[in-house]
């Protein structure tokens, strides 16, 4: 199992935001995490990268418990994140922002990741020497997805890539979503936007008030009733 | 021109190069941490009377700068490990505070280690002065000019050309994504008072063979590397170099033609003059966002 996750509790100050999440994703999975705003969604993610401590429960990489692993030190082993709101480097280059996203690769690796990604996104190419803060929206998420994969993670963690973004192009980013999933990339997902999240991918699972409380198959998931009447407004 | 006036000139751009060096120390850590150090002038100072006494103890004076300006570092690293980085979450005001108690006790460490006399170092190049349209010009001012502009093109360099200094440039603009990309943002910090150390180490080597240092003399020139560090905007290398020559020729002028008594009072009216009509400095940051 490349990610497992077992009773994982986090707080804000006395605010518990994770009250005992367990969840796991296998190589090569898209999973969706859907829930409504506050539901613990983007701390879920923020604790996996480290970026916020864990006060109970273990996360573990290939087997390997990296709950106490310091967050820069997790992106070398290969956990990515594409942070809420797309958090690009707004003054530098949109070619700056990628290679600085392969910070913890080599300079062989980040050029040979750097040509993949342009292929993935033939319009940062064309805006490379652009100040990545004069992009559009989409363009400055494609920019982070871009900057998360010029890690090379294992394992990729996107929070909320729809967030702001016309409908137009939010399929887009769907779509670049599908198309690294069909490439073998391992992502976990987080989405208000529950329908289009269950669309693409494997297995769900349900997030209130810091706890799982439906987990399933995609599919099955889209289905039930309890998910239509709260999450797709059916 | 007349001689009087190129004399001042060149007087004010030897001292404004020194306060550009002061001046880059707070907006290397003003950039990484958002916090004024207002103990850069003690780094000045430090760097100084070290060289000093390391090189009246025999050593050669390259290799007495050199020490004192790796010892001014790893005061910087300390000052960050044990001062600053202990006081996280503090507001602006307390850890300005942390740094001015800082600053209360390198002075007396400095009165009690070293001694309370003013000290001068011989000049790198002599002291034959060279003559330039009537006036002149100490070759220690050509060195301080030199040093300078070396250390500015090579803060550049790094800034622009390399993947470490484009991290900690990444992460003064956004600390949550540069740790998502494994930069370590404590790091950066520890990385930028180094930095500082030495180059307020490096100010005082320079500026001691033309105005003798004493443990007292940091805090003048810390607070006019400020107003140089101000005048240019805070946290911008250019702006450091502009301002810094800014108050040194303004301060030069003033003593020259107004009265020598006003010339410390003068960085500060440049500075109340900035925060008046342009707080963001010269060379302000001016931030591109589109949403």
């Amino acid at each position: 199992m490349l990610l497992e996750v077992e009773g994982l509790e986090a707080h804000y100050g006395r605010i518990r935001a994770l009250a005992g999440v367990d969840l796991h994703v296998a190589e090569g999975e898209l999973v969706a995490i859907v829930g409504a705003n506050g539901a613990g969604k983007t701390t879920l993610l923020r604790t996996l990268s480290g970026v916020h401590p864990a006060s109970a429960g273990t996360i573990r990489l290939d087997g390997r418990d990296i709950t106490r692993v310091a967050g820069p030190r997790r992106v070398a082993l290969g956990i990515a994140q594409v942070p809420e709101g797309r958090q690009v480097f707004a003054p530098m280059s949109v070619e700056d922002n990628l290679l600085l996203g392969g910070y913890v690769r080599s300079a062989a690796e980040r050029t040979e990741t750097l040509g993949e990604v342009y292929a993935l996104f033939p319009r940062l190419r064309e805006r490379r020497d652009q100040p990545a803060g004069t992009l559009s929206g989409g363009e400055q998420q494609m920019l982070a997805i871009g900057r998360a994969l010029m890690a090379r993670p294992r394992l990729l963690l996107l929070d909320e890539p729809s967030m702001g973004l016309a409908p137009r192009i939010v399929e887009q980013i769907f779509e670049t979503i599908g198309e690294l999933r069909r490439r073998g990339t391992t992502i976990l997902l987080v989405e208000q936007n529950a329908y289009a999240a269950l669309s693409v991918a494997d297995r769900g699972y349900v997030l209130e008030s810091g706890r799982v409380t439906l987990a399933d198959r995609a599919g099955a998931l889209l289905a039930d009733e309890r998910v239509k009447a709260a999450y797709l407004g059916l | 021109m007349s001689a009087t006036f190129v004399q001042f000139l060149l007087a004010g751009l030897t001292v404004g190069a020194i306060y550009a060096l002061i001046a880059l120390g707070f907006s290397l850590i003003y950039n990484a941490s958002h916090l004024i150090n207002f103990a850069q002038g003690e780094f000045v100072m430090l760097g100084g009377l070290a060289t000093v006494f390391v090189f009246a103890a025999g050593v050669p004076l390259p290799l007495a700068a050199l020490l004192a300006i790796l010892a001014a570092a790893a005061v910087g690293v300390a000052l960050y490990l044990f001062g600053v980085a202990p006081a996280r979450g503090a507001t602006a005001v307390g850890l300005i505070i942390v740094t001015i108690g800082a600053s209360i006790l390198l002075k007396g460490l400095a009165g009690v280690v070293f001694d309370r006399n003013f000290h001068g170092l011989p000049p790198i190049s002599g002291e034959e002065p060279l003559r330039i349209l009537g006036a002149t010009l100490a070759p220690q001012s050509l060195w301080i000019f030199g040093v300078t502009a070396a250390v500015a093109l090579a803060l550049w360099l790094f800034f622009t050309r390399t993947l470490q200094g484009k991290a900690m440039l990444a992460a003064a603009f956004n600390p949550l994504a540069a740790e998502l990309v494994g930069v370590d943002p404590r790091r950066v910090v520890l990385v930028s008072f180094a930095l500082a150390g030495a180059l307020g180490a490096l100010a005082g080597v320079l500026v001691t063979p033309l105005a003798p240092t004493h443990f007292q003399v940091g805090t003048m020139l810390g607070l006019k590397g400020f107003a140089a560090a101000i005048v240019g905007g805070l946290g911008s290398g250019p702006g450091a170099m502009v301002g810094g020559l800014v108050v040194g020729l303004a301060e030069s002028l003033a003593a020259g033609y107004l009265s020598s008594a006003y010339k410390d009072a003068i960085a500060f009216v440049i500075i109340l003059l900035v925060l008046v009509l342009r707080p963001s400095g010269l060379f302000g940051a001016k931030t591109i966002e589109r949403v």
